[in-house]
């Protein structure tokens, strides 16, 4: 190994000391021409003739110059041509090695690689938020994989396309209410912590969900923000609401704040009534849990706001599903 | 010169992959420059061995190349710049192993050409 490595540097060394190299094997070959040449003047051959028989004994010069300068220097183009040549005949000799070779390895690239287009749907332009022709969805290209997006995927676009847009992830989802009456569903989001930033709508009473709520292991399900109307009809729109807690699928959360009338989130589906963070899925889910499902649980939406209107709404982002995994 | 004379004189012909180890027993003695070198293996061998003189070069900087032999430039006996060729450790390591490895194999090419 460490004589390969060494060969290797010396030959590369070689392509670049090249004129050098030329001039002292001329040398040394001119070198021992003479001293032949000497030789056989000493054993009484004739000056033109011990030329010549020296030559003999030495064989063709050029063709041994030609020899040294290949043993110093990496014929790269040559070597290429032959290389790729030989690959060539040897996988049409055998096509089914060469299909099953080919097959994988388009299967491992595509599998490995996989195109965000950002989707500018023209749905998003009636969210009722400031700039809302800045926001988009995320969906997979190509593939029916449509608008779900896995967990650590959604970790990753929001980290490695933060210079480009602000990434956030959302789901709908119908918790059940506890209530004195009895229990009572309502319409919900997980959102992430970026999701109220992204949407630049500042809440009516109270504060929005931040990165700072939306962290793993929240102790008994951590903070809610609340639509106004929800506030009225259930609390009556009374002003001493925030730190109140509600009981939404058993789990207990805190309400923060309170969003205005006109916001209704992303999806222009549903009027939410509650906002609670994405990390307290595994507790408002639970027994099930889509977060530690990993790779395999295609279960929420990533929207964006773009920092610059783009033209192009074709990004692509490169995953090594190993990596992260 | 008849034709049975030409055909002997190609009989001291190397035997392919034997130059190395034969340049490498020129050197285990001290640094020679590549004349040296020849005339040491024509003359060991008692003028049997032939070595095409030029294919010597090749043999040695590809020596060189893999760390079993260094050469430096030094000055020759009649005072000309010359190429000086020495052993290195790892070439005397290889020379010991070549130099077993042609003893296993010519007892073992005797034996079976000694066999009836």
């Amino acid at each position: 190994m460490w004589q390969n490595i060494r060969e290797f540097i010396l030959r590369a060394a070689g392509i670049f000391r090249k004129r050098r190299r030329e001039r002292e094997i001329a040398e040394e070959l001119d070198f021992h021409l003479a001293l032949k040449e000497a030789s056989c003047r000493q054993n009484g051959v004739a000056p033109p003739d011990a030329i010549y028989q020296a030559r003999r004994n030495f064989g063709g010069l050029e063709r041994w110059k030609e020899r040294c300068r290949d043993v110093s220097t990496i014929r790269v183009v040559e070597d290429l041509q032959r290389d790729l040549w030989l690959a060539f005949r040897m996988l049409r000799k055998s096509p089914t090695f060469a299909c099953i070779a080919i097959a994988t390895l388009t299967a491992a690239i595509g599998a490995n690689t996989t195109i965000f287009s950002l989707l500018n749907a023209v749905l998003l332009k009636s969210v009722n938020v400031p700039r809302a022709d800045r926001l988009i969805l995320l969906r997979v290209q190509p593939g029916e994989y449509g608008y779900g997006f896995n967990y650590p995927w959604f970790r990753r676009i929001e980290q490695e396309s933060s210079s480009l847009m602000q990434v956030f992830g959302f789901i709908r989802r119908d918790l059940r209410l506890t209530t004195p009456s009895g229990i009572e569903d309502v319409s919900g989001q997980l959102v992430s912590g970026t999701y109220f930033p992204a949407l630049q709508v500042a809440p009516e009473m109270g504060r929005y969900i931040v990165p700072g709520d939306d962290r793993p292991g929240i102790p008994g399900g951590g903070v809610a923000v609340i639509s106004a109307g929800f506030w009225r009809s259930h609390f009556t729109a009374d002003s001493q609401i925030l730190g109140r807690q509600l009981r939404l699928n058993q789990v207990p959360f805190t309400i923060v704040g309170i969003m205005p009338e006109s916001f209704r989130g992303m999806d222009q589906d549903q009027h939410p009534d509650v906002f609670i963070p994405l990390e307290s899925e595994p507790l408002v889910d639970a027994p099930s849990n889509s977060i530690a499902a990993g790779y395999r649980a295609w279960w929420m939406w990533i929207g964006a706001r773009q920092h610059l209107r783009r033209k192009r709404s074709t990004m692509i982002l490169r995953y090594s599903r190993n990596r992260a995994e | 010169m008849g034709r049975k004379a030409l055909d002997e004189s190609r009989s001291g012909d190397l035997i392919p992959g034997t130059l190395d180890m034969l340049i490498l027993k020129a050197l285990e003695s001290g640094p020679l420059h590549g004349y040296a070198v020849a005339e040491w293996i024509h003359g060991r061998s008692h003028d049997v061995l032939q070595v095409d003189e030029g294919a010597l070069y090749p043999a040695l900087h590809r020596l060189e190349l893999r760390g079993l032999l260094f050469a430096e430039w030094g000055a020759s006996e009649n005072n000309r710049r010359a190429k000086f060729y020495r052993l290195t450790g790892p070439g005397r390591k290889h020379l010991q192993s070549e130099r077993e490895r042609w003893t296993r194999l010519a007892a073992a090419v005797g034996f079976v050409l000694a066999g009836t």
